[in-house]
């Protein structure tokens, strides 16, 4: 304090010019109207870009939380869509009511995080932040924003372990749009993680590149009309009767980050249907 | 005290004819002469800072009350004697000049051409604090520069009016 006050005794010559000259130069922008202007114009253009950085900056750490309330909207939203509806109404299904729109509904929406990935192996798995505590089960789909990521196969407390697309052992049948058919089989080869292989798709079936893959409503696991990928090439030969074609992800596997664990609210049902199917062992396909 | 009260009524009559005739005074457009510095200049050295701050501080608000610019004044002249403060102190030898008899700074000190640059560069610091507030603009820089310097200059030659006038060394 007595530092300040010597200061202050010190620099008093300064200090009163200071005083004096702020008391004339607000007379100035107070009673002339330019200089008021002008004066003001620049404060509140100074003043818009700090606003525009502190936004900005502020923006950028909520990043996180912004990206976590939009994958729940998200989930809202997709129990909205039609073809989230049930096609019947089996006996009890007032209980899978959704409680914000009041309709009756096949999947729920699990947010979580991928807190470990990989796409170098031949056989990739990725690990998200939530486990049967948070509601996941084996055999339950993992979708991201741009398209399919995996299956659930293993699932503890707090943390799940979902076998990749990227992975020799995952399988599943596209659906083409634009031919309306569900054909072939794809997989993934272990050599591009932003590629796939399909198979099995009989060769007088009319394709063309860029078509579009989504999941089939065969499917047991994903539901019906999440993205997989485009058909980059395709060749066909006369020795066989199959095409052979290379798909285009629409997930870039480098960049996961937030995901959607998809619920099927008559899985157990499927569960017991499916004991009956014979699969392959230790398969993912569906 | 006698002093003071000398000051304040000289301070007065510089006002009024800054507000009556020189403010009227249309030479060129470029020109504003403000020779009423010339109370700063014939301040004696001796004089108390802060009450010499003071009292430029209300005499630019009287030039600002009579001439309706409110504050351009009062900010040129706090600024000037504020400068012209650490010009004396630089650049002025006060024992010197009480030895040979002087209070402020007169032609016999160094000769005319020190009296000149000193008288210049203190007319110059009021004028271009005037004229900074009163355009306003970083795009008038040099409009600021070019009418502060032709201002100052023919506000010295007033100034050397008043002094023949007063009988001032």
């Amino acid at each position: 304090m007595l530092v300040i006050f010597r200061w202050i005794r010190n620099q008093a010559y300064p200090l009163l010019y200071v005083l004096l000259l702020l008391s004339a130069v607000t007379q100035i922008f107070r009673y002339h109207f330019y200089q008021h202007s002008i004066y003001f114009g620049h404060a509140l253009g100074i003043h818009r870009s700090i606003d525009v950085w502190r936004s900005d900056i502020t923006s950028y750490f909520k990043l996180r939380t912004t990206n976590e309330q939009l994958v729940k909207e998200n989930g809202l939203l997709r129990n909205q869509l039609n073809w989230n509806l049930t096609s019947n109404s089996p006996k009890g299904a007032s209980t899978y009511k959704d409680t914000f729109t009041k309709t009756l509904i096949k999947y729920e929406y699990i947010p979580a995080r991928v807190i470990r990935n990989s796409v170098n192996e031949q056989n990739n798995f990725i690990v998200l932040d939530r486990g049967y505590k948070d509601g996941i089960k084996k055999h339950m789909s993992v979708i991201c924003p741009m398209g399919i990521v995996g299956v659930v196969v293993e699932s503890a407390a707090h943390y799940s372990l979902v076998m990749s697309v990227l992975n020799s052992k995952f399988e599943i049948t596209p659906y083409f749009y634009n031919l309306k058919i569900s054909q072939g089989v794809i997989s993934w080869n272990g050599d591009d993680p932003n590629y796939v292989e399909l198979e099995e798709v009989n060769r007088f079936v009319k394709l063309k590149n860029g078509m579009k893959l989504y999941t089939s409503n065969y499917s047991l696991l994903f539901p019906a009309g999440i993205p997989i990928g485009t058909i980059e090439k395709s060749e066909s030969n006369l020795k066989s009767n199959f095409y052979s074609i290379k798909v285009k992800l629409a997930t870039d596997f480098s960049q996961l980050d937030v995901v959607t664990v998809i619920k099927n609210i008559h899985q157990n049902e499927l569960d017991v249907l499916n004991q009956i199917i014979p699969t392959e062992e230790g398969g993912a396909n569906d | 005290m006698i002093e003071v009260v000398r000051f304040i009524v000289g301070g007065l009559f510089f006002a009024l004819i800054q507000t009556l005739i020189f403010k009227e005074v249309n030479i060129a457009w470029w020109i504003k002469p403000m020779p009423y510095v010339y109370l700063f200049l014939i301040l004696p050295l001796s004089s108390n800072r802060f009450g010499v701050l003071i009292g430029a501080f209300f005499f630019g608000l009287t030039i600002d009350a009579f001439g309706g610019s409110l504050g351009m004044h009062t900010a040129a002249c706090v600024t000037t004697v504020f400068v012209k403060y650490y010009i004396d102190l630089y650049f002025l030898d006060e024992n010197s000049m009480q030895l040979q008899g002087m209070r402020y700074m007169q032609i016999d000190y160094k000769g005319w051409q020190w009296y000149a640059i000193y008288s210049f560069a203190i007319l110059l610091t009021h004028h271009l604090v005037f004229f900074i507030f009163d355009y306003f603009s970083w795009s008038s820089l040099f409009t600021i520069l070019f009418v502060s310097v032709c201002s100052a200059f023919i506000s010295l030659l007033f100034i050397q009016i008043f002094r023949l006038l007063l009988g001032h060394k």
